[in-house]
């Protein structure tokens, strides 16, 4: 289950679905012990708020903010 | 441009699209004070006619090519995981900047429209229509007609290819942005 080959897939689906309640657990008893996932995470934000701010659809001071 | 031509895959389209949004914009140019506000503006255009030509299309996913592009998707999780699902040593994500400084560095996103071409066909595909035409999973698994899985699968490659692809070509950080 802690995997990080499946926590990051976690990672990336909860920012385009609500996770349960179980996935969120296991995430929440993942990061706490692995710097790798907790920097992939926020990786993958970066990249949504870039290509959002690229494509107009918010700009970086509003991406940046808003989670 | 570039964004058009990525998300259609199809020079001849992306530069109807293109000529479309640059001609509507050039009707209205008078009413914006300032120039990044109107390319912003120029860009909502543009993406509203992405995502109409993309609904005119039928876009039915080629099912054995998507699955032989998930299959190339293994050998790279062998050489980013061990055979325990833990990250490899040499490949665990390592500090990035803050998203601050990240996007307003030229350097960043030089980076970032070269990895964004590095990807693989479908996943490109269904990560443009995700992040850059703000399309929910819902209606590009429905638009692709592919499975709610294999949307999830492909934005998940897209997000670790992307991230992986950043970190080789030389994104990092000093600053306190993530862990080591």
């Amino acid at each position: 289950m802690g995997k990080c080959k499946h926590i990051t897939r976690l990672l990336s689906d909860a920012l385009d679905r609500s996770l349960t309640t179980g996935e969120w657990v296991a995430i929440r008893l993942h990061l706490p012990t692995c710097s790798g996932c907790r920097n992939y995470r926020k990786q993958i934000r970066l990249l949504r708020d870039a290509a959002h701010t690229m494509s107009g659809i918010s700009t970086p001071d509003k991406a940046s903010s808003d989670d | 441009m570039r964004f058009a031509r990525l998300q259609l895959r199809d020079a001849a389209a992306a530069e109807d699209a293109v000529q479309e949004a640059l001609a509507a914009a050039w009707t209205q140019a008078d009413r914006f004070a300032g120039q990044s506000e109107h390319k912003t503006w120029v860009f909502g255009i543009l993406r509203h006619k992405l995502v109409d030509t993309l609904r005119t299309r039928q876009r039915t996913v080629n099912l054995s090519a998507l699955e032989s592009e998930l299959a190339d998707e293994a050998l790279l999780d062998r050489e980013l995981f061990k055979d325990n699902g833990h990250w490899s040593s040499q490949t665990k994500p390592r500090p990035w900047p803050t998203p601050e400084t990240a996007l307003r560095q030229q350097q960043f996103w030089a980076l970032f429209e070269m990895c964004l071409e590095h990807l693989p066909e479908h996943i490109g595909r269904v990560f443009m229509m995700r992040e850059f035409l703000d399309l929910d999973t819902d209606a590009i698994c429905s638009e692709l007609q592919m499975t709610a899985n294999h949307c999830s699968v492909l934005m998940y490659r897209a997000r670790l290819r992307l991230r992986t692809c950043l970190s080789e070509k030389g994104l990092s950080s000093e600053d306190a942005n993530g862990e080591v």
